[in-house]
């Protein structure tokens, strides 16, 4: 998809630059955005690699586990079949764990081991809804810092780059329970 | 509440480390394996951010954007949003490097401390790239069909803004 977006723009961007006759300042920019790019990604470098590196002792000092026994509870609540299907209540349990610490490359090898476990005695192609809920709460992203936001409102000199936490862990739980609520309630017209 | 947030970073920095020392983690050891995980990650993301940057750059440069902006106008004066967030709303559930690229533009183009900058900033920050996440997650199974998970998820993030922006001028004022 992301194919036909990156071409579109492209190819877009550029005849319609010359149709206005701007053509002088897209061929700036051409030159000038990859730059940008470059410097944004310095601007991410330090913070990101600061914020990884701690949350590794985290890790290292057994974090995950941590989080996972605060949030097991929760999951066996909402995931009730998982009581005959310890693997996969492993599973979620690590991805959404990753995902909450934003260990991002932690929480994909989980997420696919979690939905292959949940599916694994299925023989159809449509997904139980049990899978369908997984990938819903993946949907909203409950991450306790989220790292990269900050360094790029750090580099873009906002003022206090972390000052959207609070609101992001609002939204972020407000979002959650609104893609639940929507599941739930197309689940059940679906069911009548 | 600003006295708060300005707590919250050091704080969790100061938990970690005495997590770190009281399980006896060898503290700087393990930084740095994290560290470089985190480098390597940036670095792996430099070409995508090349590509989609120029041609989000490109595309507002040439005046595409706003053309496109003032076609979707009705739509979204009807629906109370901002049209600097128009691109970002379409972008976010489909690709990650995507929305940061233009996350970046808007921070650019209108600044971080902006209205428009920090309704995005909450966006991308209580959001997923639903499409990129189903793709993945389902790749190895023979799952084709996902009932109501995209739609759950495309309403969810596109309210979202709705949230982000009631939030934003509840806490700051703006």
């Amino acid at each position: 998809m992301l194919n036909y977006i990156w071409v579109a723009l492209l190819i877009v961007g550029l005849v319609v630059g010359i149709a206005n006759g701007k053509i002088d300042a897209v061929g700036k920019t051409l030159l000038d955005a990859s730059n940008d790019a470059v410097t944004f990604c310095i601007g991410l470098l330090g913070v990101v690699s600061l914020w990884c590196g701690l949350m590794r002792i985290f890790q290292d000092a057994g974090g995950i586990n941590f989080i996972s026994k605060l949030i097991s509870p929760v999951i066996r609540k909402l995931f009730p079949e998982t009581r005959y299907n310890k693997e996969a209540e492993k599973h979620i349990v690590t991805n959404l764990t990753a995902n909450f610490l934003g260990l991002g490359n932690g929480a994909t090898p989980s997420g696919i081991a979690a939905v292959h476990e949940l599916e694994r005695t299925n023989p159809n192609t449509t997904a139980r809804k049990s899978t369908c809920l997984f990938l819903v709460v993946n949907s909203a992203c409950l991450q306790l810092v989220p790292t990269t936001i900050i360094a790029l409102r750090n580099s873009f000199g906002a003022k206090n780059p972390a000052d959207v936490l609070v609101p992001i862990w609002i939204t972020s739980v407000l979002t959650l329970i609104t893609a639940l609520l929507v599941f739930f309630i197309l689940d059940g017209r679906r069911k009548r | 509440m600003t006295q708060f947030i300005s707590y919250v970073i050091p704080v969790m920095v100061l938990l970690i480390l005495v997590s770190g020392v009281f399980r006896k983690v060898k503290c700087f050891d393990s930084f740095i394996v994290g560290a470089k995980e985190g480098a390597t990650t940036i670095v792996k993301l430099l070409p995508s951010l090349v590509g989609l940057i120029v041609a989000i750059s490109v595309f507002r440069a040439s005046g595409a954007l706003d053309i496109l902006v003032s076609f979707l106008h009705p739509v979204t004066s009807f629906l109370g949003l901002d049209d600097a967030l128009v691109p970002f709303l379409i972008m976010r559930p489909v690709s990650g490097s995507g929305s940061l690229a233009l996350l970046a533009d808007i921070f650019k183009t209108y600044g971080a401390d902006s209205k428009a900058g920090m309704i995005a900033s909450v966006m991308m920050g209580s959001t997923e790239t639903i499409l990129y996440t189903l793709t993945v997650y389902t790749q190895n199974t023979r799952i084709r069909k996902t009932p109501n998970v995209l739609t759950a998820a495309l309403v969810a993030s596109f309210v979202s803004a709705f949230y982000a922006g009631v939030f934003i001028s509840l806490i700051f004022g703006i």
